[in-house]
């Protein structure tokens, strides 16, 4: 059987995950998904459950146009945000093994600022 | 595959490699990867992978926090459980927080770590998470849930706010987390499945059969009200009836 390759895309903070497949030059779309679409309260979006239900859904599809070998690019907000992903993002990964894709290579790709600008908040903090 | 890691400061160099090597083995071992190459004089990691489909890609996804924990002063003993299922890394900067200068960097360490490390074993325990604090950095290990508090009061303690009420809201949220992890996530209900009959119904035998009964009966006994000749036939008296009426 003929098997493709696939980029897919993770974007994951603490409050949300978001993947798109896209084929090796990135500029197709293959699938999206993200955390509000598979789990009905908003403040489950960023967990783990959202990652692996996302992730499955996303594999049944993949799997449908014949992808069956991924190279992941993960990320977090970055910049002047969180630089480390949120705990979806590993359960997404784990539910496509799980699905039996190949993960060929694994990287990050989280925007690091090398000076730039302030972060939200202000002098004082965020103030509850 | 070749992984760049993060590069390690040279004070941390030695406890990444360990005597003869040992600690780096471990690693590898850890991961389950090909070889780590470690550049003692600059402090250069490159990570070595096996065929894909042949290694846990999770662990590749972990080891460059691993690496970090080690550069950032962690213990590699307590570092290598990062790569353990369901454990988080969380790195808070405290140059964010008070700016570069030494002394008040060591004025806010000392904050977190308190007397004789205080502060630092209650954030520990009450989150179940693994603090160490090296220069300007802190390194938080824990699960999921812990870890997020834990971040929360180190950066409120590097803000400036009191110990008390840092610890307080701490306490006050192991409560609710305790309950969280007892209370049920989510559930789904199977589709083609019958629903189980309500506990009332069950009391009663044969009261759904009667209750079907009443309502087919009830539906026979409908006119449609657009029939004419439907409508004359209920409104026609049995011979046994008839209507008497009288003014009041």
């Amino acid at each position: 059987m003929m098997t493709h390759k696939a980029i897919v895309n993770i974007f994951s903070s603490y409050n949300n995950i978001v993947m798109t497949a896209t084929d090796l030059t990135g500029a197709e779309t293959i699938s999206t998904c993200s955390g509000g679409q598979v789990v009905k309260a908003s403040k489950d979006t960023g967990s783990q459950f959202a990652g692996t239900r996302a992730a499955e859904r996303m594999a049944d599809e993949l799997k449908e146009r014949e992808f069956t070998q991924l190279i992941i690019k993960y990320r977090a907000p970055g910049g002047n945000k969180a630089n480390n992903t949120g705990p979806s993002a590993q359960a997404a990964i784990r539910a496509f093994t799980r699905a039996g894709m190949t993960i060929t290579r694994i990287e990050d790709v989280t925007p690091i600022a090398h000076d730039g600008t302030k972060s939200k908040g202000g002098r004082r903090g965020r103030r509850v | 595959m070749e992984q760049n890691l993060p590069r390690v400061p040279k004070d941390r160099i030695a406890p990444l490699i360990g005597a003869q090597g040992a600690t780096r083995k471990k690693l590898q071992q850890a991961a389950g990867c090909k070889h780590i190459d470690i550049d003692s004089e600059t402090g250069d990691v490159l990570a070595i992978w096996p065929e894909p489909g042949t290694y846990d890609p999770i662990k590749a996804l972990k080891l460059p926090n691993v690496i970090k924990a080690i550069g950032r002063g962690m213990a590699p003993k307590k570092a290598i459980s990062l790569l353990d299922d369901g454990q988080y890394f969380e790195l808070v900067d405290l140059r964010d927080y008070v700016g570069k200068r030494g002394k008040q960097l060591s004025r806010v360490r000392a904050r977190i770590i308190g007397t004789k490390g205080k502060i630092r074993e209650k954030i520990e325990s009450l989150t179940d998470c693994e603090l160490t604090i090296y220069k300007s950095t802190v390194v938080i290990i824990g699960q999921e849930d812990g870890i997020a508090l834990a971040a929360y009061a180190v950066q409120r303690l590097a803000g400036g706010a009191e110990h008390g009420s840092v610890l307080h809201q701490l306490e006050k949220n192991r409560k609710s987390m305790r309950m969280e992890a007892k209370a049920l996530d989510y559930y789904e209900v199977k589709e083609g499945l019958d629903l189980q009959p309500s506990a009332f119904a069950g009391l009663v035998p044969d009261l759904d059969k009667v209750r079907d009964r009443r309502d087919r009966r009830l539906k026979a006994a409908q006119v449609d009200p657009k029939d004419v000749e439907a409508v004359d036939a209920m409104m026609e008296l049995a011979e046994d009836e008839s209507i008497s009426w009288s003014e009041e």
